[in-house]
C-alpha cells in the first residue's frame, strides 16, 4: 500500500453532521423573520438547501433529519401536519437518486430539477389543501416563483462554503 | 436480485408516502395546543430572537438617521399638536367626570378591567393556509386564551395559544377569525370575517340597511371576548360583500399590546363555547 497520496484528516469531523442540519435550520427559521417588507411572503429558504445536502451529502443529511424538520416547520407554521416533512423527505430523496446524474451536469440542469421538483411537490400540496377543505392561495405560486429564484444564490453560497471548507481541511 | 431490492425501496417508499399522508390527515384531529408542539415553537423562540436581531437593527439606524435629519420640523409639528391635545384633554377631564356621574345615577354595570402587557412579534409565521405571528410574552406574563392583541394602529388578533413564554395570536385575516363588531358612526352590530386575504368581510346583523364608505369599525364587545371601542377596520367598499380594511399593518407588526382581561365564553378551536 503506497502512501504518497496522503491527506490528513480532516480537523473538524464533526462539522460533516452538524453542517446540513445548522444550515436547513437556520434557513429555515429565516423565513418568519417579522418586520420586513417581504414578512408573510418570503420563499421557503431551506428547500434549496435540503435539495443541495440530499444531492451531494446524503449520508450526513438522513432521510429522518429531513423529516423531522420538515415536521418542525410544520409546527411553527401549517395548520395541517407532514405537510412540509413530505416535501422535505421528497427533495432530499428525489436529490439523493438522481445524484448520479445531476452531479457531473451543469447549473442550469440542476436548477431545472429543483424547479420542477418543487412545482410537482407544490401541485400535490394544493391538491390535498383544497381537498381538506382550505381556499386556494394564491401566495403558493408566489413563494413557488421567489424560491426557484433564490436557489442560485443559495446554492452558490452552500457550495462555496462547503467546498472552502472541504479544501482547507476542516471536514 | 438488484431487482428485488429496487421492489423492496418502492414498496418502502409508496408505504413511507402512506404514512406521512396518514399523519397528515390523522393532525387535522389532533388540537393545536398540544403541550408538545407548545414546547417546540417556545423553544424555538430564542434562535428566532437572535434571527430577528439585524432587522430590528436596520429599522432603528434608519429610525436614528430619520429623527436626526427631521428634528426641527417634528418639533414645530409636535407643538402644535401639543396644544390641540391640551384642549382636548380638559375636555376629556371633563367627559370622564361627568361620565362617571351618569354611569352612577344610571346604576350601570362597570367595565371590566383592562391590563395592557407589551410584547414584541418573535416570528412572521403568516404561512399560505393560515395567518398566525408568535409573541415573545406567554403564560408567565399571565396571557391567557383569546385575549386581544393590538398594534399601534388597532386590533390585530386574539391569541390562540398560550406557551409558557410564548404565545401565538391569531390574525384579523385568518380564515378562521370572527369578530363581534359595530360601526362607529351608525352604530350597526356585524361580524367581521377574514378569509386569508388582505381584506376583510362584513356581515351585517341586519342585512336591509347599508353600511357607508369610510365608515369606522370598532369592535362592539358582544360575546365578551374583547373589550368594547378597539378600533378594527374601516370600510373600503359596499354593495352585495362589504368590505373592510383592517388598520393594522401586518406586514410592519411588530410591537404589541395584550389587553389582560378576564374573558367570558370563549369560542374553543373546535367551534364549542365553554364557560371559563
Amino acid at each position: 500500500m503506497s502512501n504518497w497520496h496522503f491527506t490528513p484528516d480532516p480537523r473538524l469531523p464533526f462539522l460533516n453532521f452538524v453542517l446540513p442540519f445548522l444550515t436547513v435550520f437556520l434557513l429555515m427559521l429565516l423565513e418568519f423573520t417579522p418586520g420586513t417588507p417581504l414578512s408573510g411572503i418570503m420563499p421557503w429558504f431551506a428547500m434549496p438547501a435540503v435539495f443541495y445536502w440530499g444531492l451531494y451529502r446524503p449520508q450526513h443529511f438522513p432521510l429522518w433529519l429531513a423529516f423531522l424538520m420538515g415536521l418542525v416547520l410544520d409546527i411553527i407554521s401549517g395548520p395541517v401536519l407532514g405537510l412540509y416533512a413530505i416535501m422535505y423527505v421528497l427533495i432530499r430523496e428525489v436529490g439523493k437518486a438522481q445524484r448520479r446524474y445531476l452531479v457531473m451536469r451543469n447549473f442550469i440542469m440542476l436548477w431545472l430539477t429543483f424547479s420542477g421538483l418543487l412545482a410537482g411537490l407544490l401541485l400535490i400540496h394544493t391538491f390535498f389543501m383544497t381537498t381538506v377543505g382550505f381556499n386556494y392561495d394564491s401566495i403558493v405560486p408566489l413563494k413557488f416563483v421567489q424560491t426557484v429564484a433564490v436557489f442560485p444564490l443559495l446554492y452558490y453560497v452552500l457550495a462555496r462554503g462547503h467546498h472552502y471548507l472541504v479544501y482547507e481541511g476542516w471536514i | 436480485m438488484a431487482r428485488r431490492t429496487r421492489t423492496r425501496k418502492l414498496i418502502g417508499s409508496g408505504l413511507a408516502i402512506f404514512a406521512i399522508f396518514g399523519v397528515m390527515i390523522a393532525s387535522q384531529y389532533i388540537p393545536r395546543d398540544t403541550p408538545l408542539f407548545l414546547a417546540v415553537s417556545d423553544k424555538l423562540a430564542p434562535v428566532m430572537t437572535i434571527l430577528r436581531s439585524p432587522v430590528i437593527a436596520a429599522r432603528q439606524l434608519d429610525n436614528q438617521a430619520t429623527k436626526y435629519f427631521n428634528t426641527v420640523e417634528t418639533n414645530e409639528r409636535l407643538r402644535l399638536e401639543n396644544a390641540r391635545l391640551m384642549a382636548w384633554r380638559d375636555e376629556a377631564l371633563y367627559l370622564r367626570d361627568e361620565n362617571k356621574h351618569l354611569k352612577t345615577l344610571l346604576d350601570m354595570a362597570a367595565d371590566l378591567e383592562v391590563n395592557p402587557v407589551a410584547g414584541r412579534v418573535l416570528a412572521d409565521t403568516r404561512s399560505p393556509y393560515a395567518r398566525s405571528v408568535l409573541v415573545d410574552v406567554g403564560a408567565d406574563k399571565g396571557i391567557e386564551k383569546g385575549q386581544a392583541v393590538l398594534s399601534e394602529e388597532g386590533l390585530a388578533g386574539r391569541i390562540l395559544e398560550v406557551a409558557p413564554s410564548s404565545s401565538r395570536v391569531l390574525l384579523l385575516t385568518d380564515h378562521n377569525a370572527r369578530i363581534p363588531v359595530k360601526l362607529l358612526e351608525s352604530g350597526l352590530l356585524a361580524v367581521v370575517r377574514g378569509g386569508n386575504a388582505r381584506k376583510l368581510e362584513l356581515i351585517l346583523v341586519d342585512s336591509r340597511v347599508q353600511a357607508k364608505e369610510g365608515e369606522l369599525v370598532v369592535t362592539s364587545g358582544v360575546g365578551g371576548v374583547f373589550a368594547p371601542g378597539i378600533p378594527v377596520a374601516k370600510v373600503v367598499s359596499t354593495g352585495e360583500i362589504i368590505k373592510v380594511q383592517p388598520l393594522t399593518n401586518f406586514a410592519k407588526l411588530d410591537r404589541v399590546v395584550i389587553h389582560k382581561r378576564p374573558t367570558m365564553g370563549i369560542v374553543t378551536f373546535g367551534g364549542e363555547a365553554t364557560d371559563e
